[in-house]
């Protein structure tokens, strides 16, 4: 039998859960070119609903936790071909001396800039996505790279080098899915863009509309140069998740918490046992330090446990 | 069964368990089992028994005994007391939880174990340092008590006393075994409190006359109640601490019912603990 047991109940896990996915938020951007535009985001998310679960196979599961989107804003930076309009010879100069043309219609060029158009679609709230976590604990014993062979564990104390025990969540699987974006996002688009475009455009308003007149619908010029396809949705759905990768990112993000950066909990070896009773070591004493051995973490379906030895 | 049915959060602490950290006290706090003089302190060859610490005790100088005042005994009859050099170490502490099966009771208490009890056993080894003949003769004796005078309203009122100081050359060493019977308890009021032991009973074994073995118990169970067994008083309200630097985590303990009726529970060769969780930001 082991020496030390404590063993946590699933309900404790889930109380746990809950104030850790209340607790927890997230933040990120990221940009990147594309043939005929520029994408970036600016996210920031926390986390609703979900649920935690003890298996009996060992594992944790959290299913279908919310990915509340408090920013994300997608920004879409267009590169139009130039237009130039004008710059043609009202007046041909009839003489063979001089330039060539006495009189030119003025030449207008728009969509000279790059990019030319800039526009920030604030998607928050009209996406909505769950991640679906499964994992094992793990315990793993580190030795601080930083502690030297002459130092005996009150030294590696001293120095802030000591062993550790640390349990980690290994996560088997991360899901993250993005189910739902709203059919307004579409429009909302094609909306910014048109006017974006509109304020590029010189001159008065007839200018404007005679320019158009010459390009054709914007939305259509959009649909082109985008080579967007019906449902736009889906075609920022796979901008953001694949392209720039920002469900990736969040993965890794994950990922990376909960793995090595990251131990949930830990523990020094030898630990402090003074540490344990909020009691301070007395000064110029030694603090009183416990081998802890065969430190252990199992799962089952209603608890996990958690095992260990004093050490000789 | 799982071990948090009636609980939140389940700890247990297995006898052997406890037996090593008693280990790993006596060898890093020594000052904490063994008491003397500072005459006695600087001279192991004083000591009843030898002491054994980590090596990083001695390397970082930390004291191998506690330094006592000399032991004051009054000279009787005279406003005069004599202070002679001792020596007290706990050589062997050990505790064993229901059912018994490390420590062998004496027939005083009842032995077997009872349930939901632990036992404790101290191997205490003493000696007072005895002058020589030679240096006690060169003492001047002290004059006897001034009679109370007519009419004083304060007759129990006495100058300080002569303190007489004599080094002991002389150091015969005895030891006793200390056997303790208790029980642990949650005391205090709800957001303070603490795992405590409870003192059952205490004996010495072979001490005669009965009477001395008497006086010598109360006097040892003085000593357990208000020195030792605070020392094991765990704190249940300060077990809070920060997971991830996110959350704040209280611990409180689950009141006791027909499904838990001892919390702690001192069985299996365990004291086990329950406990009720909250989260909080």
């Amino acid at each position: 039998m082991s020496h030390i047991t404590i063993a946590a109940s699933e309900d404790a896990f889930r109380q746990l859960f809950a104030a850790l996915r209340d607790a927890f938020s997230f933040a990120d951007s990221n940009s990147g070119s594309f043939a005929g535009f520029t994408a970036g985001y600016s996210v920031a998310a926390h986390l609703e609903g979900g649920t935690v679960d003890l298996r009996a196979d060992g594992t944790v599961q959290v299913k279908e936790l919310d990915v509340k989107w408090d920013v994300l804003d997608l920004t879409l930076g267009f590169d139009i071909p130039e237009l130039c309009i004008g710059g043609w010879c009202i007046i041909p100069n009839p003489f063979p001396w001089g330039d060539d043309c006495w009189v030119e219609f003025p030449k207008i060029c728009v969509f000279s800039a790059n990019p030319d158009v800039s526009v920030t679609i604030p998607l928050g709230g009209l996406i909505t996505s769950e991640v679906s976590i499964t994992g094992s604990l793990v315990t793993k014993y580190r030795i601080d790279p930083g502690r030297l062979a002459w130092m005996d564990d009150w030294d590696a104390q001293d120095a802030g080098v000591p062993n550790k025990w640390q349990v980690f969540l290994d996560p088997d699987t991360v899901d993250l899915d993005l189910f739902d974006i709203a059919d307004i996002v579409g429009d909302l688009l094609m909306s910014l863009l048109t006017t974006a475009i509109e304020d590029l455009l010189p001159g008065p308003q007839w200018l404007k509309d005679a320019i158009l007149a010459i390009l054709g619908a914007i939305v259509d010029l959009i649909r082109d140069i985008l080579d967007l396809p019906d449902d736009i949705g889906e075609w920022i759905s796979d901008l953001l998740g694949v392209s720039l990768g920002l469900f990736n990112s969040i993965v890794n993000f994950v990922l990376d918490y909960f793995a090595a950066q990251n131990p949930i909990f830990e523990i020094e070896d030898p630990y402090p046992i003074e540490k344990a009773a909020s009691v301070p070591t007395p000064p110029g004493l030694i603090p009183i330090k416990i081998p802890i051995r065969d430190f252990t973490i199992g799962v089952d379906d209603k608890e996990m446990t958690v095992t260990a030895n004093v050490g000789p | 069964m799982a071990l948090t049915d009636n609980c939140d959060l389940y700890g247990a602490v297995h006898e052997d368990g406890f037996n090593l950290l008693i280990r790993h006290f006596m060898r890093q706090r020594p000052s904490w089992f063994n008491f003397g003089t500072s005459r006695v302190a600087m001279n192991p060859k004083l000591w009843c028994v030898p002491i054994k610490p980590e090596k990083v005790v001695v390397k970082r100088n930390n004291p191998l005994m506690a330094v006592e005042d000399p032991l004051q005994l009054p000279l009787l009859g005279t406003n005069a007391v004599v202070a002679l050099d001792f020596c007290v170490q706990i050589e062997k502490l050990e505790i064993d939880f229901h059912p018994g099966n490390v420590i062998a009771l004496p027939p005083e208490l009842a032995p077997p174990l009872a349930a939901q009890r632990f036992a404790l056993h101290g191997r205490v080894c003493a000696s007072i340092g005895c002058p020589s003949d030679r240096l006690v003769e060169m003492v001047e004796p002290p004059p006897p008590l001034p009679p109370p005078k007519r009419g004083d309203q304060d007759q129990g009122h006495r100058e300080p006393p002569n303190v007489i100081m004599l080094p002991g050359d002389d150091f015969d060493c005895f030891c006793l075994d200390l056997f303790v019977v208790g029980h642990f308890e949650i005391t205090g009021s709800p957001g303070a409190q603490r795992l405590e032991g409870k003192l059952d009973g205490l004996e010495i074994v072979d001490i005669e006359p009965g009477g001395l073995e008497s006086a010598i118990e109360c006097y040892l169970e003085i000593v357990t109640r208000l020195v030792f067994l605070p020392h094991l008083r765990v704190p249940l309200t300060k077990l809070v601490f920060d997971l991830l630097d996110l959350v704040t985590i209280t611990l409180t303990p689950t009141p006791t019912s027909p499904a838990l009726p001892n919390n702690p529970a001192v069985e299996d060769d365990q004291v086990k603990v329950f406990i009720d969780f909250g989260v909080g930001p």
